[in-house]
Order: structure tokens, then C-alpha cells, then sequence
């Protein structure tokens, strides 16, 4: 037989006269109420290693695959039948171990590792408390009485030492160390808190959109910086206010 | 050095030349950087048009008189780019 023809003849696929849902043997295969028409010419023995490898492949896209069985099944002529030249023969179905074709590994992209830029740390500026020493001088008066005797009197009465409380105002310069707040590296001070503005209203600003108006003179815009004079304000250097 | 007997009032020709030129460049500039923000403004591009002319014109009529004010406007048969005295010289431009 052609190998080519068999070939042919094993790959059409059996020619069912009516499809009929399959049910289940008593032997566990699966089997047809109408059986199919095979091609009597059919002849396993014939088929060649690579016919079977073929085979597989074939049953691998599907036909003769019962759904829910991890088998391949498909028709084949009874013993008996394959010398009838043609009609209907019936046939068993034989079922195989369901090829479950090799599966390649699974392609993986290998992930290049995502560049992470390296942030530097910020660098938070450290503030120093600013410490000012505030001097002021305390005066305390110191009262002592000072006794002076009369002398050049001599009585038998002694006479008593003529005190007087004088006192002395001594100061002393006392000096505080005030400090302004300072920035702890690293902690959650705003520089709104930094400027003491936490108590101010958040600032609405409005821009208004410039128009088109008269012009300087050349040579007094090249002066003034602008050719517009809506634009030619002072300019004042300072904090706001 | 263009200078002649009439030396000391042609240096005030030439600063009052230069002088234009650079009040026409300075007018050009703001106006460029009006248009930017205003393109649609017809005035603004009249005034653009004008003076870019007047700037065109004031530095042509310059350097006819006292030569190129930028090295890729020199003309002529000779390189007259080195004729005038530097800034370290006591040019002025």
C-alpha cells in the first residue's frame, strides 16, 4: 500500500453517517448508538512507527477526544469486518492513553531589573537654635545698719551706739539665654510654622491678564525696562509685610 | 576709527546711531516677548512689524557708516570685522 495513500486514508477523518452523541460501555469505552463507515481498506498493521507518532499528533488536535476521559478514542474495524470490501462494518471503539503533548517551558521574559535612580537623601538643612543671651541687670538693695558711737562723751551711762540703716543698691547683670525655634532634621516643621504664618488666611491670588495699551517712547522704554507702562513698577527690595 | 577733524561730533553720530539701534532691538525684544503670550493681538503685531523695520533699518544705516555690529553681517570684498577697536580697546560695541 502507498504510504501516502494510507496516509490519506488514515487522516480522513471516519465518515460517520449521522453523528451520534456518544455513551458509555459496560467496559468503560465510549461508544456510538449509529457506527461510524470506516474505510475497510484500513489496516492498522500497516502503519509504520512514524504513521503512529502521526497518529498521535492527529489525535492530539482533537478528534476521538472525549470530553471529561484523558483518552484518545477513535474507531476501528472488528477483526472480523476488515475483510468485507465495503458497507457498513462495525467497528469498537479503542481507546488510547490521551496524548498530552509535551509542553515547552513556558517563555519568561527575563525582567531587566527596573532602574531605580538612587535619590539621594534630601538634604534637610540642620538649624541650629538661634540662641540669644538677654541681659539685664537686677538690682537688690543691701540694708545694713551702721552703728556709730558718739564719742568724746563719757557718762556712766554708756551711750548707746547711734545706728542708722543704710543700704546699698547692688546690681547684678542676670542674663537669659532665649532661643528661637529650631528645625530638627528629619521632623514634620512646615516653613509656614518655621515663619510663624500657621495662624495667617491661605492667600488667594488673582493675575490680571495684561492688555494691549499705549507704548513708551522708544528711548524711555529702553529706560523704564518695558515698553509698557502698566508694567513699570518699582520695584521694592524687602520682606513682604 | 572713523574719525576726522569732525572727530567729536561724529562720535555723537555714532552713539546716537547706536543708540537707536538699541532702543529698536530693546522695543523688539519686549514686543516678541508680549506676542508670546498674546498672539492673536493685531496691535501687538503692527507694533512687531514696525519695529522690526525701524530695527533693520537703524542697524543697516549704522553699519554703513561705521561698520558690521556683528561678525555674520560683514559685507564687502575685505574682512572688516577686525577694523574697529575692541572692547578692550575702548569700543563700545
Amino acid at each position: 500500500m502507498d504510504y501516502n495513500n494510507q496516509r490519506n486514508v488514515f487522516y480522513s477523518r471516519p465518515q460517520m453517517s449521522q453523528p451520534q452523541p456518544p455513551y458509555m460501555n459496560t467496559n468503560g469505552r465510549f461508544s456510538y448508538n449509529t457506527l461510524p463507515v470506516i474505510n475497510p481498506m484500513f489496516d492498522h498493521q500497516m502503519m509504520s512507527d512514524q504513521m503512529m507518532s502521526d497518529r498521535v499528533s492527529m489525535s492530539s488536535c482533537g478528534w476521538g477526544d472525549v470530553a471529561g476521559r484523558n483518552e484518545m478514542c477513535m474507531w476501528e474495524p472488528k477483526r472480523e469486518a476488515r475483510k468485507e470490501v465495503c458497507g457498513e462494518v462495525k467497528s469498537e471503539m479503542k481507546c488510547a492513553p490521551r496524548c498530552v503533548p509535551k509542553c515547552e517551558p513556558k517563555y519568561v521574559p527575563k525582567c531587566e531589573p527596573k532602574c531605580v535612580p538612587k535619590c539621594e537623601p534630601k538634604c534637610i538643612p540642620k538649624c541650629e537654635p538661634k540662641c540669644v543671651p538677654k541681659c539685664e541687670p537686677k538690682c537688690v538693695p543691701k540694708c545694713e545698719p551702721k552703728c556709730e558711737v558718739k564719742s568724746g562723751v563719757k557718762s556712766e551711762i554708756e551711750i548707746a551706739p547711734v545706728c542708722e540703716t543704710k543700704c546699698e543698691t547692688k546690681c547684678e547683670t542676670k542674663c537669659e539665654t532665649k532661643c528661637d525655634k529650631a528645625v530638627e532634621m528629619g521632623s514634620n516643621i512646615s516653613p509656614a510654622t518655621m515663619m510663624g504664618c500657621d495662624d495667617m488666611p491661605i492667600a488667594m491670588a488673582y493675575v490680571p491678564w495684561q492688555k494691549w495699551g499705549p507704548t513708551y517712547p522708544i528711548d524711555l522704554g529702553l529706560k523704564r525696562g518695558t515698553i509698557f507702562p502698566n508694567l513699570d513698577l518699582p520695584f521694592e527690595m524687602g520682606r513682604c509685610r | 576709527m572713523m574719525y576726522d577733524c569732525e572727530g567729536v561730533s561724529m562720535n555723537m553720530t555714532e552713539e546716537a546711531m547706536r543708540k537707536q539701534v538699541y532702543e529698536t532691538g530693546f522695543a523688539l525684544d519686549d514686543i516678541i516677548l508680549y506676542l508670546d503670550t498674546h498672539p492673536m493681538d493685531m496691535n501687538a503685531m503692527n507694533y512687531y512689524r514696525f519695529m522690526r523695520q525701524a530695527n533693520e533699518e537703524a542697524v543697516r544705516a549704522y553699519e554703513q557708516m561705521f561698520g558690521p555690529l556683528m561678525a555674520d553681517s560683514v559685507m564687502g570684498d575685505t574682512w572688516s570685522w577686525l577694523d574697529n577697536p575692541w572692547p578692550w580697546e575702548g569700543g563700545k560695541r
